[in-house]
Parts: structure tokens; sequence; C-alpha cells
């Protein structure tokens, strides 16, 4: 009866820590169509630029000549460059490297951990013999901009297999835990204000965070990937910032972009 | 009259050395609790980093207690130490809390 008993709370408990990543995404889906109605799903990939018509307005004119457009001419020109050893980026993704962002990240059970494109980019030059590529730099920036580009239009199908549950995990706790003094969660401004404004900021919605990376963003001046914001938000809180590709910003990209499965691939994109 | 004052002049100074030893090992004194309390805000701060939980307000106070140490401000450090102890701290109540608290917040 003990041991039944015993077995029952395990079970329990496991069920608690590890709820289904698809019930997840259906509920987090779900409040967003319920707190936006006359929002389209879709059109949250285009961040808060989905829920204030003039700022809309003002950014589909500033698309017409996007500030990104350098870094994918750069990012195609470095895509292309040979190794030293002759090899290239194209040797060590699937289909040559070319739409293939929309399957990032995923989870490698053999290193147990969650691989963004960034961290393949950076293992396909360190495989290769190359120096890696500074995380924040702008070289990493044009070579993501690039794939992004090349990947536009594809939806999200992020997979989450047994193994990478305890990551999943991770990355959703992370997203929902206060920190930094203002005592804020990711989903403190990105869900419960989801909407409202930060002084003359429109908060945007999560469904739809991790379709457009990497972004121009006017306040970089430069190309930047989603760890790079990640930081900026820690530190808005107050909170100090974890190292880009560190594993608890891998496994929250990899919640983040689980939660847009369905959605299309729209990078790179430009943001004020 | 003479050997009065000359045990007058040997008083005094005897009275002012001993008054400047004990300001001496009170400013020493207050040096230790300072570092103490720097000693004690880096390890509550390295801690709640290692959890992903520190405060950016942490770093700048301890920077502050240090600046003021090293500018023999000790009422100044002693202040800013304090405080980076206290948000440190806090830093790690908040990560206690939310190892659970986070739940309630995930939609069903």
């Amino acid at each position: 009866m003990k041991f039944l008993l015993g077995v029952l709370i395990t079970l329990g408990s496991m069920g608690y820590a590890y709820a289904d990543p698809e019930s997840d995404r259906t509920a987090f889906v779900k409040f967003y169509a319920e707190r936006f109605s006359n929002v389209d799903m879709q059109d949250h990939k285009d961040g808060a630029y989905a829920l204030d018509k003039a700022k809309r307005a003002q950014w589909l004119e500033m698309e017409e000549f996007p500030p990104y457009e350098l870094a994918v001419d750069e990012g195609r020109a470095l895509f292309s460059v040979p190794f030293s050893n002759g090899e290239s980026y194209a040797s060590c993704f699937d289909d040559q490297g070319i739409s293939v962002k929309q399957q990032f990240p995923k989870f490698d059970v053999a290193s147990n951990s969650v691989i963004t494109l960034e961290l393949a980019v950076n293992q396909c030059r360190q495989a290769n013999n190359e120096p890696v590529l500074d995380y924040l730099g702008d070289e990493m920036g044009y070579i993501t901009a690039y794939m992004a580009f090349t990947s536009r239009g594809e939806l999200f199908d992020i997979q989450v297999p047994d193994a990478g549950l305890a990551a999943y995990e991770q990355g959703k706790q992370f997203f929902y835990e206060r920190r930094g003094k203002l005592d804020f969660a990711c989903s403190s401004c990105h869900m419960t204000a989801a909407g409202n404004s930060l002084r003359a900021e429109v908060l945007s919605a999560s469904v739809g965070h991790a379709t457009h990376w990497p972004a121009y963003r006017f306040k970089w001046e430069q190309v930047g990937g989603l760890h790079k914001r990640f930081i900026e938000c820690n530190e808005q809180v107050g909170a100090v910032g974890l190292a880009p590709q560190s594993e608890a910003y891998r496994n929250l990209e990899y919640f983040l972009t689980y939660m847009n499965n369905g959605m299309e691939l729209n990078g790179p994109a430009s943001r004020k | 009259m003479n050997n009065l004052m000359i045990l007058l002049v040997l008083t005094s100074t005897f009275m002012v050395s001993a008054c400047s030893e004990s300001q001496e090992s009170a400013g020493a004194a207050q040096g230790n609790e300072v570092q103490a309390l720097i000693d004690q805000a880096t390890a509550a701060d390295q801690l709640a980093r290692q959890r992903q939980h520190a405060w950016t307000l942490t770093s700048d106070l301890l920077q502050d207690a240090i600046i003021a140490q090293g500018a023999n401000d000790e009422v100044a450090a002693k202040v800013a130490a304090e405080r980076a102890l206290f948000t440190a701290n806090a830093a790690l109540a908040q990560a206690d809390k939310e190892q659970q608290a986070w739940r309630v917040r995930v939609p069903r």
C-alpha cells in the first residue's frame, strides 16, 4: 500500500513538473487569443506592431528600405566563403544550410543540450578549425540574418523529445520566474501586461517572440540575436543578464520557440 | 614647580598618544567590519549569480563600497556595503520564493 502510494506521489509530482508541452502551447495560444481577440494569431509575429496601428504604419514604411538588408547581403557573402580547409557552412547543415532556421533550436540527445542556430554556426566553425564568432558581434548577426532570410515563410515545428523535457521545463521556469529588483518575470511584461504601454512602448505578446530573429534594432544600431534581447530584458528589470548562449538562455529560447510552433518565420526583422 | 610642569607635559603626551591609538584601533575595527560586510555581500551575490537571480544593483553598491573604502571613507563604505548585503540577500530570497511561485503564472 505504501509502495503504491509512493508511486502515485512520484507520478503526480512528475506530472506537475513536466506538463505536456503541447498542452502548455495550447493554453499559451488560448491566453493570447482571448486577450487579443481582434488580432489574428499569425500577426503576433510582428510583435508590438500587431497591436498598435500607428506604430505598424511607421514600421511598414521602414520595411520598404529595411535596415537589415545590408546584413543579409554581408551574411550571404560570408556564408559562401570557404573555410581554410576548403569546407564551408553549407557542409555543416541539412540542405546546405538553406531554409533550415525554422528547425532551430533543437534538442541534441548526444550532448543532452539545446542547440540554437548561433551555437550550431560556432560548432561548425570549430569542427573546421576556424575561430568561433562573438555571439554578440556583427559577423554572427550577418550569417544568421542570411540564414533566417532563406527560411522566410517556413513554419516553426520544434520538437521536444522525452530527453529534451527537462531543458524545456527549465526554459519554461525561466520565463515565468520573477527576477531583478523590479521583481518582473518575462511573463509579467509579455503576458500580464501585453498590449499595455511602458512609457511610449507597447508591450508585445510572447506568442511570436521567437519568429523574427535576428533583428536590426535601431537602439543597437546592429543586427543582433534573441539572446542579446534576453540580456537587455533582464537588465531592464534590474537582473544581471546571463552569457549569450548560456544553457539557461538556450533553454528559454527552446521553450519560447516551441510556443511559436505553427507560426511563420519572418526574420530578419527591424525593431525600434 | 619644574617637576610639576614635566609631569604635566608627560601626562598630556601619554594621553594624546593613547587617544590617537584608540582612534586608530577604532578606525581599524570599522575597516574590518566594512571588509567583512563587503565579503559577505560578495559571497551572497556570487550565490545569487549561480542561481541566475543576481541583481545589477548589488554590483553597483559593492563597487560604491570598495571605492569609498579605498578613499578611507569608512562611513560611506559601510552604508554601501550594508545595502549591497541587503540586496544580495533579497535576490536570494527571491530565488527561493520563485522556485515554486512561478508555477501559478502558467496558463492552464
